[in-house]
């Protein structure tokens, strides 16, 4: 597959262009696959093309050292978000510089693996970079009073739980019922006789 | 395996018992059905947890009927058999074969080696059911040999392999319905078998030479002292495995065995966390 003809664009494009044609395709095929039928079958499998197809393009795209780079973590944070962690990491691993963003980038790779300590490590890199970061350090607090607080609520922890009646208790719930309403009668009709 | 994964029996319903104990007899039973009598003692709590994930997941219907079993003659309610428990019992079976093959190499003692010859058999049969399983962990136990032939530094790092073959396995064997929360939850159920055998067989393995992810990051300190002096890091290490299961336990959807389950992840696996930090000596096998 080529990646760039799924986005109807040539590969020397610049990336600030290729990304507005993404979006924009993104937010069509995302409404188209709510509709019924074939046409949404479509729009979901026009969908999945496509990620992957940006992901491919975003591995693609020259690797810009630290210096060129910047401040601009953009094609990082979206393979992020786009699962490709993989994709990211090898950014990741040719930038040369490593400051306190580089360091952020790196923990939030790590979480996302669930390599949480290893993540813990990179934010505490971080702040040492730029101790004055707030964010950095809302992070790291986080991290470590709610994820790796061993008397967190199991409750709190993403979704709440359903309170579904169907999911309370157990399959044998129905069976035991009918055990127990059945030995109540027998005995009710002893006692009677 | 190992036997970590248990329920919290202070919090156990009576209903949850008896679904819990019907799937260890019906996988038992069906391991014996299967591979003959002597591998039924590789039956253990840890796969117990994957067959009532594996059925809820799939919502496989399950049928129960009562059995007698050799060690004790009064019938109990059993899960029966079928295709997906059948797919469980050779699973274990694979397990166990290559902890046991792992411990030859490792050059501990008889007990692995008689357990490897009794289960060469079952094993080429299992390897014959599940033949992409049985690569999946042969492949980790690479992965693992490396990581022990580096010493290889970091929790997270010494723990993949053993954490990434548990989602890749499931993955596998549930298909389609495996989707990330299931998968993370699996991962993160591998990392804490891993990392809670790790520091139970902490003392043992520095005395015989061995590898130990917690001695290469802490030292060839003794357990106790471990626990001592780095308490609060070992608390974080533990809590964010069983706070992840949590949260993607939370956002599972489920058919059959939520309270049995949400027992073992909200509370099974923090008691023994709790235990595993506050002991000196190795677990005591655990009794349901």
């Amino acid at each position: 597959m080529n990646p760039y003809k799924v986005l109807g664009k040539e590969k020397g494009d610049s990336f600030e262009e290729l990304k507005a044609r993404y979006d924009e395709l993104k937010a069509i095929y995302s409404e188209q696959r709510f509709k019924e039928g074939e046409e949404g079958n479509e729009g979901a499998k026009k969908l999945t093309e496509l990620e992957d197809a940006w992901a491919m393009i975003l591995a693609d795209c020259d690797v810009k050292t630290a210096e060129e780079m910047g401040n601009d973590y953009s094609k990082v944070e979206e393979l992020i978000r786009l699962g490709k962690l993989t994709n990211a990491q090898e950014i990741m691993d040719n930038v040369t510089l490593r400051d306190g963003k580089w360091h952020y980038y790196q923990s939030v790779i790590y979480y996302k693996r669930d390599w949480m300590q290893e993540s813990k490590k990179q934010l505490e890199l971080a702040i040492e970079c730029e101790p004055d970061n707030q964010k950095y350090k809302d992070t790291l607090e986080r991290l470590v009073k709610v994820m790796g607080n061993p008397n967190t609520n199991p409750r709190n922890m993403g979704a709440p739980p359903v309170e579904d009646p169907m999911m309370t208790g157990n399959c044998l719930s129905n069976c035991c019922m009918a055990y127990c309403c059945s030995e109540l009668c027998c005995s009710a009709m002893r006692c009677c006789g | 395996m190992y036997g970590y994964v248990v329920p919290h029996k202070e919090n156990l319903s009576q209903q949850d018992f008896i679904l819990y104990r019907s799937f260890y007899c019906g996988t038992c039973i069906n391991t014996g059905r299967l591979f003959g009598l002597l591998p039924r003692f590789t039956t253990n709590y840890d796969m117990v947890f994957f067959a009532l994930l594996a059925f809820d997941a799939k919502n496989e219907p399950v049928e129960f009927k009562e059995t007698p079993c050799v060690l004790n003659p009064k019938k109990k309610l059993t899960v029966g058999g079928g295709g997906l428990l059948d797919k469980i019992s050779a699973l274990n079976i694979l397990l166990c074969y290559y902890k046991a093959v792992d411990g030859v190499v490792d050059g501990e003692g008889t007990k692995y080696r008689v357990l490897k010859k009794v289960l060469k058999k079952p094993y080429e049969k299992a390897k014959a059911m599940l033949p992409e399983a049985d690569a999946i962990i042969d492949k980790m136990y690479v992965e693992l040999r490396q990581i022990e032939k580096d010493a290889t530094a970091g929790l997270d790092r010494a723990a993949h392999p053993f954490a990434q073959m548990m989602s890749d396995v499931t993955a596998h064997l549930l298909g389609e319905v495996a989707d990330e929360n299931l998968l993370g939850l699996m991962y993160n159920l591998g990392k804490f078998v891993y990392l809670t055998d790790a520091l139970d067989d902490k003392d043992e393995d520095d005395k015989k030479g061995r590898f130990n992810p917690f001695s290469v990051v802490y030292g060839k300190v003794s357990g106790k002292e471990l626990r001592e002096k780095n308490l609060e890091e070992l608390q974080f290490a533990f809590a964010v495995i069983s706070n992840r299961m949590a949260e993607c336990f939370n956002n599972m959807k489920f058919n059959q065995s939520y309270t049995l389950m949400q027992n073992i992840v909200y509370f099974g696996v923090r008691n023994k966390i709790k235990e595993l930090l506050a002991s000196s000596k190795k677990l005591p096998p655990p009794k349901i």
